[in-house]
């Protein structure tokens, strides 16, 4: 087991560098997991509403109530022009609405033009949407001043009659309640492959170098053996990774992770981390420097993740990038993980799971045999 | 001499036509894959109309004459499919159809899943549901009310004073290539770090004839980050000329402000990794650290989850100030909304500040050793 023992030496040779990595990478999911949370609502069914309340009256303070039950209020930002633009440019809200001062009196006054001031993503679902709910709510106050009541009760009342709905029926939702680690195994599509592009290519690297392999060669070890040892240590070193962020995970969402579906989203997360160990083979056979090889790792990662969903749910990209991303590993991973989580429409499927986990695991094969072949060329 | 050794390093950087390729070519093709998948998204989240099935179990006809209303039209509000129950569910579950109305005496809404489309067409029905409804309360308490109800709710009133946003490209999309570019900025970090491996004795063989050589060490480290520096400012520029002329993106930004800031950020970049490789003294070491801190940076300013500036912005509004890929992603979006202004000035000050910071310090650091103390 030379060759076995000459890899982990390697590898812990440069266990700094991949602490650093596994460090900032953990870090980065831990956020990404928290941020997954709150951008589920982005096209939910409630908008994100900022109400700056100029008249601070009780009629002002009945449409915040009525704002607050049919939309999430976001609150601590300031009325400035710059704020609201930026805020609403990067969705964290989806609608501005300032109550200009002398809105009771307006409404009193049974003037009902130019009540509010309002600032939104122009065109967008949302804010049609929230313009239609608001003119529909001070037309119930026109209705219900002209009956005789003041200001402060016809909103009141406006509010009540508001909550009337219709029957809605929605299909059941395939949500799994381990939505916190699905975010988590979600970014693992990005994370593992720049971690083991950064961490085990080097090694592997380092192994295929010149001086190194020609003493190998001339060792008494024979092919077989050298290839076996040099799987198993890659194998190690991947089985550690996975290893060391399943107990990160664990240590934060140790509850979601051990049930029916959390343990089919680890299942998954190992067959793609052999793709990525695949992908890694592939590239160690390219003789290229650190600031190269760091590069690569952020192309295949970074532009697999956006072509397949990863950052982007593949609900919202198009249906042509999505026809391309089968043809990509990490669609097939991220496509088992919203399954499993309930991030898409797709009630769970036993044989869509095991088609997903087959063709990560046919990927990890494919790139397999490319790494040999082009490691055998290498040596004619 | 300064100029002997910048003729030197710019030949060896581009007889190096890896580590060239993949400085243009890593922003250049990220910006594809980010071209390919968000292309089309902000065109497709303009309003449009919202298809749903109708299926009449017992005929409401103020209710089709509404719905036929709102649906009139280019701008309408909906795109009606008269249909029987078996084929709108066919419809609903291919995704045709966001929702199946059930027109019967009371009437119901049948969606897939929770979102806007759907919350849109539960709106209407609720509208015409309380509209019903309030008739009914007035009529009831004096049935002289339903003219002037119906009157009233015929009247068009306009309580919205709606504010137009800034002019400039408003596609949030488009701040993806804002990061990209960021990236690509301060992956001049790995320039910064070639520079200082290649001036030292113990981490390379030209550091070492460097060292013996009769050159000032400030005249040789200058002249080295100058030709990587000028290396990493063309590539991103080339890369960014690609972005804009080739794949069209609307930037909503002046080139020359755009090449101002990518020179503003590759400085940056080139600074932070003089600086890392100073401190960590091998290639092993500072190129991973380099790698980690910059990712981490460009996470922070928003290159996977687009909004992550505006969050960090409410939590640390501290920490925007002093990532640079947060500096250099905002001076683009400031300029693409509001034009040059304060807000612009202040971060290419503070990426100027920083850059000058990490150039002293990485200076002081290796201006210390001497072949003999490493």
């Amino acid at each position: 087991m030379q060759l076995y023992n000459a890899f982990i030496k390697i590898f812990l040779r440069r266990l700094p560098s991949i602490i650093a990595y596994f460090v900032i990478f953990v870090v980065i999911a831990f956020i990404m997991g928290s941020s997954g949370e709150q951008q589920a609502g982005f096209e939910a069914t409630k908008l994100r509403v900022a109400v700056f309340d100029m008249d601070d009256t009780e009629s002002s303070r009945a449409l915040i109530k009525f704002i607050s039950d049919n939309h999430k209020l976001v609150g601590g930002l300031d009325d400035r022009e710059q704020t609201i633009q930026d805020n609403l440019y990067y969705g964290i809200i989806d609608y501005a609405i300032t109550i200009d001062k002398g809105f009771e009196q307006k409404l009193e006054a049974e003037e009902f033009d130019g009540l509010i001031t309002t600032c939104k993503s122009q065109g967008s679902y949302g804010a049609t949407f929230l313009d239609g709910q608001l003119e529909q709510y001070f037309k119930l106050i026109s209705v219900r001043i002209s009956s005789g009541d003041d200001a402060p009760q016809a909103c009141i009342r406006a509010n009540a009659l508001s909550r009337s709905h219709v029957k809605v029926k929605t299909a059941e939702s395939s949500g799994s309640g381990i939505s916190k680690f699905g975010y988590f195994t979600q970014y693992l599509a990005y994370i593992f492959i720049c971690v083991t592009i950064m961490g085990v290519t080097p090694c592997l690297m380092r192994l295929s170098s010149e001086d190194l392999r020609k003493r190998v060669l001339c060792a008494p070890v024979s092919p077989a053996s050298r290839t076996l040892q040099m799987a198993l240590g890659s194998f190690t070193v991947i089985g550690g990774i996975w290893l060391a962020f399943m107990a990160a995970a664990a240590a934060a969402y140790g509850g979601e992770m051990f049930t029916k579906n959390g343990m089919l989203c680890m299942l998954n997360s190992l067959c793609y981390i052999l793709m990525a160990a695949g992908i890694s083979l592939v590239v160690s056979q390219f003789d290229v420097s650190d600031n190269v090889l760091s590069m690569i790792s952020n192309v295949i990662s970074l532009g697999m993740s956006f072509l397949c969903g990863v950052f982007v749910p593949q609900q919202y990209l198009g249906s042509g990038v999505l026809k391309a991303a089968h043809a990509l590993p990490a669609y097939w991973y991220v496509r088992a993980n919203d399954m499993l989580c309930g991030f898409s429409d797709q009630p769970f499927s036993g044989s869509l799971y095991i088609t997903c986990i087959g063709v990560q695991l046919g990927f990890a094969a494919a790139l397999f045999t490319a790494a040999g072949v082009i490691g055998a060329r290498k040596k004619r | 001499m300064f100029l002997h050794i910048l003729k030197y390093e710019l030949k060896i950087a581009l007889k190096n036509k890896a580590v060239i390729f993949w400085l243009f070519g890593f922003p250049a093709i990220l910006g594809t894959f980010f071209y390919i998948a968000f292309g089309d998204l902000y065109a497709e989240e303009q309003f449009e109309k919202i298809p749903v099935a109708l299926v009449t179990i017992s005929e409401d006809r103020n209710f089709e004459q509404t719905l036929d209303t709102v649906s009139e039209g280019k701008d309408g509000l909906f795109e009606v499919k008269r249909t029987n129950e078996k084929k709108a569910l066919e419809l609903l579950e291919n995704g045709k159809v966001s929702g199946i109305i059930y027109e019967d005496e009371e009437i119901s809404l049948t969606v897939k899943s929770e979102g806007i489309k759907p919350t849109i067409i539960r709106f209407f029905l609720d509208q015409y549901k309380i509209n019903s409804e309030m008739i009914s309360q007035q009529i009831s308490e004096n049935p002289l009310n339903i003219f002037r109800i119906s009157d009233m709710l015929r009247t068009e009133i306009d309580p919205l004073i709606k504010q137009e946003r800034r002019d400039g490209n408003q596609d949030p999309y488009v701040q993806y290539f804002y990061n990209l570019l960021a990236m690509s900025c301060l992956f001049g970090a790995l320039g910064g770090i070639t520079a200082v491996l290649r001036s030292q004795a113990n981490t390379s063989a030209l550091g070492a004839r460097r060292c013996v050589a009769p050159v000032s060490k400030f005249a040789s480290m200058t002249a080295s980050l100058a030709a990587q520096g000028a290396i990493s400012f063309c590539c991103n520029a080339a890369a960014l000329l690609y972005l804009k002329l080739v794949l069209g993106i609307k930037f909503g930004v002046p080139l020359g402000f755009m090449l101002l800031i990518i020179l503003a950020g590759s400085l940056n970049g080139l600074a932070v990794g003089y600086f890392i490789g100073a401190v960590c003294r091998s290639e092993g070491m500072s190129v991973p650290i380099a790698v980690a801190v910059m990712m981490f940076f460009c996470f922070m300013s928003g290159l996977m989850i687009g909004n992550m500036r505006a969050k960090v912005e409410l939590k640390a509004p501290w920490f925007n100030h002093m990532n640079p890929a947060a500096l250099i992603s905002d001076s683009f979006y400031v300029l693409n909304i509001y034009g040059s202004n304060a807000r612009f000035i202040s971060n290419i000050l503070i990426l100027t500040g920083m850059t000058i910071v990490f150039m002293s310090a990485g200076a002081l650091i290796t201006g210390r050793k001497k072949y003999a103390a490493l």
